[in-house]
């Protein structure tokens, strides 16, 4: 079983409640978010890319 | 040897801030000596101060604070504001505001420890971060502790207000660390599950609820929160907020007082607004308050008179309004807030004292009171006498307009109301006034029968 400690390296001791569920979602959904953030920062590669694909397929 | 704790100042180890001998202070301790030496080596503080998006501050030496790290001296807000006095596109820009400290810190190897509204004010017409001692070293691998705090602060709030009424920021008075999801997801409708509220809002709100340590043992990676996905979570919170936006559509009210186009009333509107410049010019205050200040029409002859400004409205669409134009115009000296004056903000938090009640945060030169006074007696029932000793408490100089009750408007009040008001008439306003001011100056405005007041308190 995970403790809450083990996940957060604070350097100063925390003084606001960041809810133990608010943490263990951020980890789950990792994957997904840096998923999100590679998609926004590359969406318009990616469009030229499909757009490409498309019109060669015509 | 401290003149004052601050009362709001006492959750943070980092720090604390403090007045002495009526200066506002901030006290660094020992334990947060690591991160402020980071904060201030790296870059980070002077970036963000350079930017306009921290307050600055210079460090300063006191003799009888030999066992704080650091004392700071910070530059003062003009008129401290609270988030339940900000209309739709304030607290919006709050958020934004918070972010794009956190984009920052993340970039310079550091990270918000909270992002409460609390730790934005509003100086020369934008948000600001005034807890400096705010940021931590980001050790890699580690998720946002901030997260949970900036949903209910920022994000349910602005939802609420986006998807059902903008009347729901006042929910932020109640629940002082932000408006709890599971409410948020109670009172939202079905279709903001279609957005990335789904994630934020919904799925956040189950994930506090119901034990979800169960998943992290089924899963292969444990502890794991890397850069990329820290910079996917503020990219997708931030495009959360950007697509919340106000139905002005639904509103019908104030902000269409003034859009006559009739000669004979902008006759009157021209006049009053000459008088009003007249009387400013008398006076040359330098704070001025407008209480009722609707879009902000009157309030713009004082602030481009160079006076500091804060305007006072209990229609939020009215404040949106005088707050777009704010920033439109760039404008550094108009402070437009949601106050409701017959009801306005009190103190709150632990003892009723960590917010400070809105009429003991300053007094002003001058106060505005334009098209108010009929509201305020015939419809909340205020008498003339409270009505006199609530301004003189709180300003130097009075301009006011008697709207009497042959006046049109003062007419849509009486109706179907029984007229109770005797004393409510010229003689006995100025009868009344003349208790606690002196009445410098009066002239009717033109096509009305309102008259325009310049008035200066009496010594008490």
């Amino acid at each position: 079983m995970i403790k809450i400690s083990e996940l957060i390296v604070s350097q100063v001791e925390l003084y606001i409640d960041p809810g133990t569920g608010s943490i263990i979602l951020q980890i789950l959904i990792a994957g997904l978010l840096s998923s999100f953030f590679l998609v926004k920062v590359y969406w318009g590669k990616i469009k030229e890319f499909l757009a490409h694909i498309f019109l060669r397929r015509r | 040897m401290l003149d004052k704790r601050i009362n709001s100042s006492f959750r943070d180890p980092s720090g604390s801030m403090f007045t002495k001998d009526g200066v506002m202070y901030r006290r660094v301790n020992p334990a947060y000596k690591d991160n402020y030496d980071f904060f201030i080596n790296s870059g980070l503080c002077k970036e963000l101060i350079d930017s306009g998006l921290l307050i600055n501050f210079e460090e300063v030496h006191l003799d009888c604070m030999k066992s704080a790290y650091k004392i700071l001296k910070p530059e003062l807000v003009d008129f401290i504001s609270y988030p339940y006095e900000w209309s739709f596109s304030q607290l919006k820009d709050a958020a934004l505001t918070t972010l794009e400290i956190q984009k920052k810190a993340l970039s310079f190897g550091m990270t918000l420890k909270d992002s409460s509204a609390y730790n934005i004010q509003f100086m020369k017409g934008t948000p600001i971060l005034i807890d400096t001692l705010s940021f931590e070293k980001y050790c890699d691998g580690t998720p946002w502790v901030a997260y949970r705090q900036f949903c209910q602060h920022f994000l349910a709030s602005l939802a609420l207000m986006s998807y059902k009424d903008i009347r729901l920021s006042q929910l932020l008075r109640v629940y002082i660390d932000g408006i709890p999801l599971d409410l948020a997801g109670s009172l939202l409708p079905f279709r903001s599950r279609f957005t990335l509220l789904l994630l934020h809002i919904y799925v956040h709100s189950a994930s506090q609820r119901y034990n979800v340590q169960r998943f992290l043992k089924r899963k292969a990676f444990k502890g794991k929160f890397s850069r990329l996905s820290f910079m996917g979570l503020v990219s997708s919170l931030e495009s959360a907020i950007r697509r919340l936006k106000l139905n002005t559509n639904k509103h019908i009210g104030w902000d269409s007082y003034y859009t006559s186009t009739s000669n004979y009333v902008l006759e009157a509107i021209n006049h009053k607004k000459q008088i009003v410049s007249d009387y400013l010019d008398k006076v040359s205050p330098r704070i001025v308050w407008d209480l009722g200040a609707n879009t902000g029409m009157y309030s713009r002859i004082a602030s481009e008179k160079g006076m500091q400004v804060v305007c006072f409205d209990n229609d939020a669409l009215c404040v949106e309004k005088n707050y777009q134009t704010v920033v439109k115009n760039k404008e550094a000296n108009i402070l437009p807030l949601v106050v409701d004056l017959t009801n306005p903000s009190p103190g709150i938090g632990w003892e009723n004292l960590e917010r400070i009640p809105l009429w003991e945060r300053g007094h002003a030169n001058v106060i505005l009171a334009l098209a108010l006074i009929h509201h305020l007696v015939i419809s909340n029932n205020v008498t003339l006498e409270m009505v006199a000793s609530f301004f003189r408490r709180l300003c130097d100089h009075l301009i006011i307009e008697f709207v009497p009750k042959s006046d049109s408007n003062a007419q849509k009040l009486l109706l179907g109301r029984k007229d109770r008001f005797m004393e409510y008439t010229k003689e006995g306003f100025e009868w009344v006034f003349g208790e606690s001011f002196t009445i410098l100056e009066s002239v009717n405005i033109v096509n009305t029968d309102r008259i325009l007041y310049l008035m200066r308190g009496t010594s008490v």
